[in-house]
């Protein structure tokens, strides 16, 4: 389980995350949603060490992740724009990550098919198209039957068949406890997907509640126009658990 | 806990396969072949030499890593998102880094410097200074870069302590002895000298090949305090400060950054 608790980013002047409190539980898919620049990914890198928060806490099955990395054993992370050595082919790649995750990688050759990656795995990553790439990334996210995914806009690039692969193979994660953060723009592959949001606007946590309950608030039918409604809201409504 | 020996086994061999390492062995290579022909005295091949290392090794190893850590900043997230330590992350790819550009810069000379029959005394003392100016050099490209989350800027500055440790350096030395010539500048030129690597190699390098009067502006006035034990200490103490002052700081902002 993740607990995010007053977590607080400052970049000099810039107040990236203000307050930010939520917390995920294992078999959820929680969407990740804002417009350009209102944290997202500020509050993923957070999750994973790479961005040190001012303040607040992030708790990983109730451990303060403060100064530690052993915990990322267990997350799967697929970035906005993955970028590999050039040099490097995918099989050495993912030779790589098994050697320091000392993890034989059990779902690597069915992943490998899923997402046709066959004929390029000897080839160097330079070389191949940006969804080519993504669906390495991909592999490279879900090949070791992570606890924690972290997804940040993982379909782009993606053409459609490969995104559906995707998506039920983050379903059937979720399905198996697999905790999934799941940053996108396109609300509409969120509505298929996700069971709870967490709506950030200008770094502050404006909705942190279920799908279901979005939509009750707002009064809405669809995902869509329930974030519409958010977005035009001029107060925060009330927040999960609260 | 994850692997560490993989992840420094990585490092080196995706620097080693870039082609620039190729490219400098090869220029390197064929500098010492091409002197050695056109200089009959192995002396004067080593002096030549010498220079040829003085502005080349600095430049290309500053550069090389500088650009290295740049372009494997994505990268870095994403080994950052394994279970796998900043400390280690970092020492793995420095070590990689000065030991591949190290490796690459001996290779380059040793190899035609034994087929042209060069190596003696002076020429192990040649190859010790390039070791320590790649080592130096990719050290203080990993401070650079990060430090400076510029790319442009990091390059520019990288190209800045180049021209500043090539010229600027002993131009300013120059200058001030020019102008301060009635007053004793000796220990102030010594302090001075000890502010640019390349210059802390030349003067070791020409005093133990026996040809002080390349010494230059600020080499020669400071001839006589390294020639004493005193002199040597002070030029090892000058020689460990700048492998560790660029280290330390590298691995402590590392360790803090936000990526």
């Amino acid at each position: 389980m993740i607990e995010v608790r007053h977590l607080y980013k400052t970049f000099g002047s810039v107040q990236a995350l203000s307050d930010i409190s939520f917390s995920v539980k294992p078999g959820v898919i929680t969407g990740l949603l804002g417009p350009n620049a209102c944290g997202k990914t500020t509050l993923i890198k957070s999750l994973l060490g790479l961005v040190v928060p001012t303040r607040g806490q992030i708790l990983f099955d109730g451990k303060d992740i403060a100064g530690s990395y052993g915990y990322r054993e267990e997350i799967g992370y697929m970035p906005q724009n993955p970028d590999f050595p050039s040099n490097l082919s995918p099989r050495e790649l993912f030779a790589l990550l098994r050697a320091v995750k000392r993890d034989s990688g059990l779902r690597q050759d069915e992943c490998v098919e899923l997402f046709g990656l066959g004929p390029f795995m000897k080839r160097a990553l330079g070389g191949l198209s940006v969804g080519t790439r993504q669906k390495v990334s991909a592999v490279a996210a879900l090949m070791f039957n992570p606890r924690i995914l972290i997804l940040d806009e993982p379909t782009a690039g993606l053409d459609p068949l490969a995104a559906a692969t995707f998506k039920a193979l983050v379903v059937s994660l979720a399905k198996n406890d697999t905790t999934v953060i799941f940053v996108s723009h396109v609300i509409l592959e969120l509505e298929r997907v996700v069971e709870q949001i967490l709506f950030l606007l200008d770094g502050k946590l404006h909705f942190a509640n279920s799908v279901t309950e979005l939509r009750r608030i707002m009064g809405k039918e669809s995902l869509e126009e329930s974030i519409l409604e958010l977005v035009k809201a001029e107060t925060a409504v009330p927040m999960h658990g609260k | 806990m994850a692997n560490r020996g993989a992840v420094v086994k990585f490092e080196f061999f995706n620097v080693l396969r870039s082609r620039w390492l190729l490219v400098y062995f090869i220029a390197l290579a064929a500098s010492t072949i091409g002197l050695a022909r056109i200089v009959d005295d192995p002396r004067k091949t080593q002096l030549a030499l010498l220079n040829v290392v003085g502005v080349l090794c600095p430049l290309v190893s500053v550069l090389f890593a500088v650009t290295y850590w740049y372009s494997s900043e994505r990268f870095t997230e994403l080994m950052l998102s394994q279970p796998v330590s900043r400390g280690m992350l970092f020492w793995s790819r420095l070590l990689a880094l000065s030991g591949s550009l190290t490796l690459c810069s001996l290779l380059g000379i040793l190899l035609p410097g034994l087929f042209c029959g060069l190596l003696d005394g002076a020429m192990i003392w040649l190859l010790a200074a390039t070791g320590f100016l790649s080592v130096i050099s990719s050290m203080i490209g990993a401070l650079i870069a990060v430090y400076v989350q510029d790319r442009m800027r990091g390059i520019g500055l990288a190209l800045g302590l180049w021209f500043y440790a090539e010229l600027l350096h002993d131009g300013i030395a120059l200058t001030a002895l020019i102008s301060l010539r009635d007053y004793p500048l000796d220990l102030a030129v010594g302090i001075w000298s000890a502010l640019n690597p390349v210059c802390l190699t030349r003067v070791a390098m020409l005093l133990r090949l026996d040809a002080p009067l390349l010494l230059g502006h600020s080499g020669a006035l400071v001839r006589n305090l390294a020639q004493s034990d005193t002199g040597l200490y002070y030029a090892a103490a000058a020689a460990m400060v700048w492998l560790a002052v660029p280290v330390c700081l590298a691995s402590r902002h590392f360790r803090r950054r936000d990526l």
